[in-house]
């Protein structure tokens, strides 16, 4: 397995034009192109700030300061995640014609998906950093961010890695079971709810059960991404909890692994199978 | 027998190192009774029904570096499996390739990418994912966009093009990014005549250059003219390996062959085919194409010779008749009409049944598909009694020759250097 990702590096140009293909066909014919990367989260953050600052819908976000930010927070991360795995899940399946033309190492086309939405993902995040420096008092947000933003660069490699992970293994299970990318799905919509994105999360509400809610790696995650971006339960931009982050380098890991094996243990048969 | 014009001299490379080597291939494919199962199938009876079908049966040959094979057989006989299996794009349930350098593949028909991408864009992902850097493509873009005649179409997206331009388009990335093994599969027949000899030459050039080539064809000639190896492949099996030319014409034997037999079974003897008109007096009876050997024969390599034995029956005494016979191409040209008259051979008189014999010593038509004409007439020439009008064919391959044509004519050819200048 490491020989098979020392040899992916010979392969980084065609990687880079897989995740450029793909950014490109996202966005053919599209007139505003590229920008719509930076002007989605915009976007959003003008519908949640009338829906639930303005609307009668803000009850419902009632007790959270700032929630635009707060649900950005969470979503944005989960939104890479979510598109990331989705589109992976038929990417083998999907480039059929070509898997039986051409030889090249088949984990480029889940990977390059990946580094495609990773991208976007940054250019939201800098659009969310500039919502969060204007939400507070400049100076303390400012500070805040000085502190805990490099942190992010521990946090967006453990969130990349695990949803590579699950990301490779779908991709390689759709080729036999067909039936993973009408599932996925739904699975990801149970996941979407058992991560602490559009609501509050607080240790004692699960009960006994907070551990098992914390298996998630997502949640653990999400959680940390929310820290640095949002701040504790009273919006001060803070440190994540280092158990979150532990955990969830170890789980993204794990995960890695096991898809990748998985993947490589299928991969010589794609040709004939898709 | 004919001596070829010229033979060609391939050195016989036994210092030079095999750079490809398929070891005892052997290859399966899974024949789903039910394509993709569902889960809930897979978990009802594991995994889901199917055949195994044996793609490749033992298939083992080595290709020295700088010479180039090829891989010929009927349709699904295995030769794109084989080829797929050395671009490393399928595993062999058995057995083992072995490729040293880089390779380029060049597999069937378009490339599968996304129709959405424009030309220029398919260039470089081509490019990058035969290993080339952004740099290098661009370097030979020029090159590979002349080379492709697309100029015009270049920033075009690829699903406005037609199929031409999509070999086009990949074959001038695979022989421009400087592959050290050119793998290629059946594009010859796609592009136009202009551009399939461009290819020919082109590949004739890479040869030059010393790259080694694997080619699956269907266009014999063609692989009788690059190929230096051949492999025959037949149910997955090997039929046959060795020298182009004579694996081809083996080959070629074999399809007459089957064909031959194939076409007795239909009709017993002749063969409903062309017109035939006359009065009657005399009639011919039967017409058989025969060898040296005086064999019934249907294919003839140029060079050897050709007998046609045409039985008659006159009912009364009928007074100098002339019998002669034409032979056409099967598109139609008229190569050649004789007769008994024009041979100045005069038979004064007959009567009953008989046999006239005509013989062609050395058979000088190239590779080619042929009709004969036979046909009794009066004296004058004016009176038909029986024409089989372009009723009996038979066919040529052109053994060693590579003449180009329908005929043979010797030749020899000399050289007269001028004096160098200074
Ligand atoms: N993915 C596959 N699944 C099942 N059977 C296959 C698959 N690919 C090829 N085959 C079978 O394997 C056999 C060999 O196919 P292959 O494409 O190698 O033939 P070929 O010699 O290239 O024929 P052609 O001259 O028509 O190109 C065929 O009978 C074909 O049906
Ligand atoms: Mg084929």
């Amino acid at each position: 397995m490491v020989d098979q990702l020392k040899s992916l590096f010979k392969y980084k140009e065609l990687l880079l034009n897989f995740a450029k293909k793909e950014l490109k066909v996202k966005y053919k014919n599209s007139v505003l192109g590229f920008f719509w990367s930076l002007l989605n989260p915009i976007l959003m953050m003008i519908v949640f700030t009338v829906l639930f600052t303005v609307s009668p819908l803000r009850v419902a976000a009632k007790g959270i300061d700032n929630f635009p930010i707060f649900f950005l927070a969470g979503l944005l991360p989960w939104n890479f995640f979510n598109a990331t795995v989705v589109g992976s899940t038929t990417s083998i399946v999907g480039n059929g014609a070509l898997i039986k033309k051409v030889y090249f190492p088949r984990e480029l086309l889940p990977i390059s998906i990946a580094v495609a939405n990773l991208v976007n993902f940054a250019l939201e995040l800098l659009v969310l950093i500039v919502f969060v420096l204007g939400s507070g008092l400049f100076l303390t947000r400012f500070l805040g961010f000085y502190k805990f933003l490099p942190i992010l660069l521990v946090l967006l490699p453990i969130l990349f890695v695990f949803t590579l992970g699950v990301s490779l293994m779908a991709a390689s299970l759709n080729v036999y079971f067909r039936d993973i990318q009408h599932i996925i799905g739904i699975i990801l919509m149970v996941l979407f709810y058992s991560t602490p994105i559009i609501y509050k999360f607080n240790p004692g509400m699960f009960g006994k059960f907070g551990i098992i809610y914390m298996l998630n790696p997502m949640a653990d995650i999400v959680l940390s991404f929310k820290s640095i971006l949002y701040g504790n339960a009273d919006n001060v931009l803070a440190v994540p909890n280092w158990h979150y982050m532990a955990y969830s380098a170890a789980a993204a890991s794990i995960m890695f692994l096991l898809g990748y094996i998985v993947f490589i243990r299928l991969e010589p048969d794609f040709a004939e199978e898709v | 027998m004919m001596a070829s014009i010229w033979d060609k001299t391939t050195e016989t490379g036994l210092d030079r190192p095999t750079v490809i080597e398929a070891d005892d291939v052997w290859k399966t494919f899974k024949v789903y009774k039910e394509r993709n199962p569902s889960l809930k199938e897979t978990l009802l009876r594991g995994r889901s029904a199917y055949d195994t079908f044996w793609a490749l049966k033992g298939v083992s040959f080595a290709v020295k570096e700088g010479s180039t094979l090829g891989l010929i057989g009927e349709n699904g006989s295995g030769k794109s499996t084989m080829l797929k299996i050395l671009a490393k794009i399928l595993r062999p349930k058995r057995g083992s390739v072995r490729i040293d350098g880089k390779v380029s593949a060049l597999l069937e028909l378009g490339a599968g990418f996304h129709p959405d991408l424009t030309g220029r864009e398919i260039v470089f992902l081509n490019g990058s994912i035969l290993g080339l850097t952004k740099s290098e493509i661009a370097a030979k873009l020029d090159q590979i966009i002349s080379f492709s005649e697309l100029d015009k179409f270049i920033d075009t997206p690829v699903k406005n093009y037609s199929s031409g331009m999509y070999v086009r388009l990949g074959f001038a990335v695979a022989i421009n990014v400087e592959p050290d093994v050119l793998l290629i599969d059946e594009i010859l027949a796609v592009g136009d005549e202009s551009f399939q000899r461009k290819c020919l030459n082109k590949l004739y050039d890479l040869k030059e250059q010393g790259k080694t080539i694997v080619v699956v064809s269907h266009a014999l000639e063609s692989v009788r003219s690059i190929c230096d190896e051949a492999v025959w492949l037949e149910h997955g099996e090997m039929r046959a390996e060795g020298s182009a030319r004579g694996v081809v014409e083996t080959y070629l034997e074999e399809v007459n062959r089957r064909e031959e037999a194939k076409s007795g079974q239909k009709s017993r003897d002749e063969e409903e085919f062309g017109t035939r008109w006359g009065s009657g007096e005399v009639k011919i009876t039967g017409v058989r194409v025969l060898d040296g050997g005086g064999k019934k024969r249907r294919l003839f390599k140029t060079g050897e010779t050709l007998i046609v034995e045409m039985d008659y029956e006159a009912k009364e005494e009928i007074r100098r008749p002339v019998f002669g016979i034409a032979i056409h191409a099967r598109d139609g040209v008229h190569i050649n009409g004789t007769n008994t008259k024009f041979s100045k051979t005069v038979f004064d008189k007959i009567k009953g049944n008989g046999t006239v014999k005509y013989i062609i010593e050395a058979l000088p038509l190239l590779k080619g598909n042929y009709v004969l004409s036979t046909v009794v007439y009066d004296f004058a020439c004016l009176h038909a009694y029986d024409h089989h009008d372009r009723r009996y064919l038979f066919n040529v391959s052109s053994g060693d020759l590579n003449d180009y044509g329908i005929f043979y004519l010797p030749c020899a050819w000399e050289l007269k250097s001028g004096r160098e200048k200074k």
